[in-house]
């Protein structure tokens, strides 16, 4: 049976309230103390909905906890977040606002589950709500349905780890699928428990999945669930550093989370997203990729609410340099890796030195990602005044794979104004012996179309005839901006 | 090329690009970036080879 009850929010202790209203199975105490300091105060009610169906614990319910000698609840509490405009009649059994919008003052839910200890499940909060969270987050939008009323919440899905039938690893894997299965119709929901299944050949049992994963288990797990994983690991080769965190943030920019392993740490967590250095950058960077000008990243790590901080402070307990490698789960179609990206472009800006407009070398600051065409075109007729006709009439009619490697080349100066000074779009369906992958290549002035039709090597120059003095922006569109409530 | 890019590039005076210039990127990318990518992608999947098969490993508890 489901009850609702409210509790303002007016300093963190408030938050206290919540173990007078959940049973201690549910481990309120420590619930509350993780709210108290990572919830930022423009939350100021939580109404707790108790004799919640949870999908993800009913599933590690079903084939676990219900095994056992001790006896578990099978419903659990969600714990939902509101701003100052939102009440909860209770009489009436509504949530109360001025505008009638209760969604639009929604930040989303934490599952509470009746395990005893590491209770958090099931949670997709807005990052806009937890403390210290800055830059941009990959995001998804989630529909919560609560009392009648259907209420949207964007953020990235995570939880804590069981410790018995989950880990760290396999929730690091569930909260990838789980945003994928709500960002993308062509993968299907995968439980909690359907994710230790398929990290083996065989049914693992209530033990095995406690010991842990390995990277290759992670790595059958999103092969199983229908994404295409690669494997990076940290080199120690000169340049090597820089080149690492380089397509780590190729690959975050391009909008796919990150499985990362720190084997120092025997941790796994996801990487979501990143700030930039506050600092302005000035010529020589340290090195032309953007990891000169990397902040901190944002982490879904199990052992806290999301969206921590993973920065020279050490504010999560590692640092960058404890992350040996990556996973990145890629859709189909994207055969050409962000290491080849950085190679060609750097050879593509010495030799487009005498056609276009492009910083020096030690000016410079290169930036690379995935979109797809429909994105670049959606970029295109948002900005078709900045890109002039010629332009967005040729991206409107060029005919390319679905993905694209986007390249932007910029000054210091102007990656400090978000601008930039050319683009490459690249194929990223090409082989790494292709020679010129290009699809088209522009500056301010001019655009090469390469043909990739054509088994001569052959290509288009043409004026673009944009509006005089209108720099290009830079294209931000895989990452949303964390806007903290206040 | 696409026929409907060509003629509508060629409609706003596109010209070809000079062949030497391209002749000389292809053999430049060809010759030192290619192979340089080649081998990286054979270094990286010896590397997550190495990571793949490394001992199962404990996972930390929850605080």
């Amino acid at each position: 049976m489901s009850s609702y009850s409210w509790i303002t929010i007016g300093v963190p202790d408030d938050y206290d309230q919540i173990a007078a209203i959940v049973d201690p199975v549910f481990d309120p105490n420590s619930v509350a103390g993780a709210l108290r300091n990572a919830i930022s105060p423009g939350v100021k009610g939580v109404l707790i909905e108790t004799g919640y169906i949870d999908k993800d614990y009913r599933s590690t319910f079903y084939n676990f906890y219900a095994k056992k000698g001790r006896v578990y609840r099978s419903d659990c509490v969600r714990l939902h977040f509101f701003d100052g405009q939102v009440n909860f009649d209770q009489t009436k059994t509504a949530l109360l606002c001025p505008d009638d919008k209760p969604g639009d003052h929604y930040y989303g839910y934490i599952v509470l589950r009746p395990t005893l200890v590491s209770t958090i499940g099931r949670s997709i909060l807005s990052p806009d709500i937890r403390n210290g969270a800055h830059g941009m987050v990959i995001q998804s939008e989630h529909q919560v349905h609560l009392l009648g009323y259907k209420l949207q919440v964007w953020g990235f899905p995570s939880m804590a780890q069981h410790t018995d039938i989950a880990v760290c690893a396999h929730v690091s894997c569930w909260a990838i699928l789980r945003h994928y299965s709500e960002r993308f119709p062509q993968h299907r929901e995968l439980l909690i428990h359907e994710i230790t299944k398929l990290a083996q050949q065989f049914d693992p049992g209530g033990l095995t999945p406690s010991l842990g994963l390995n990277v290759l288990q992670a790595e059958r797990i999103f092969q199983a669930a229908g994404s295409y994983p690669l494997i990076v690991k940290r080199d120690k080769l000169p340049g090597g550093d820089e080149r690492f965190v380089g397509q780590l943030l190729a690959y975050l920019e391009s909008g796919f989370p990150l499985f990362i392993a720190m084997s120092e740490h025997a941790h796994a967590i996801v990487v979501v997203g990143h700030s930039w250095t506050g600092a302005a950058a000035v010529p020589p960077p340290a090195g032309s990729l953007t990891q000169s000008q990397l902040g901190s990243l944002v982490a879904v790590d199990d052992n806290h609410l999301p969206y921590i901080c993973i920065d020279a402070a050490g504010t999560a307990g590692y640092q960058l340099d404890d992350i040996d490698a990556f996973i990145v789960p890629l859709p189909d179609k994207i055969y050409y890796p962000a290491s080849a990206v950085d190679r060609q472009s750097t050879l593509l800006h010495q030799k487009l030195g005498t056609m276009m407009n492009l910083p020096a070398s030690g000016d410079l600051i290169r930036r690379f990602y995935v979109t797809t065409l429909s994105a670049l075109r959606r970029f295109a007729r948002e900005r078709a005044s900045q890109l002039g006709d010629v332009l967005v009439g040729a991206i409107m009619r060029l005919r390319t794979s679905q993905f694209i490697w986007v390249v932007e080349y910029s000054s210091c100066e102007q990656w400090n104004k978000g601008q930039v000074a050319a683009r490459a779009f690249l194929d990223a369906t090409a082989s790494p012996y292709d020679p010129t992958p290009m699809w088209l290549v522009h500056d301010e002035n001019t655009a090469i179309f390469f043909d990739r039709g054509s088994s001569v090597n052959a290509a288009n120059l043409v004026d673009l005839k944009r509006p005089s003095g209108t720099p290009l922006g830079r294209m931000e569109q895989n990452l949303r901006p964390i806007v903290p409530l206040v | 090329m696409d026929d409907e890019l060509t003629t509508f590039l060629a409609s706003h005076g596109a010209v070809a690009v000079d062949p030497a210039w391209l002749q000389g990127l292809v053999e430049d990318m060809s010759s030192t970036v290619v192979p340089a990518i080649v081998a990286e992608i054979q270094e990286r999947e010896n590397l997550a080879a190495e990571l793949r098969y490394a001992p199962v490993r404990r996972a930390i508890q929850a605080d």
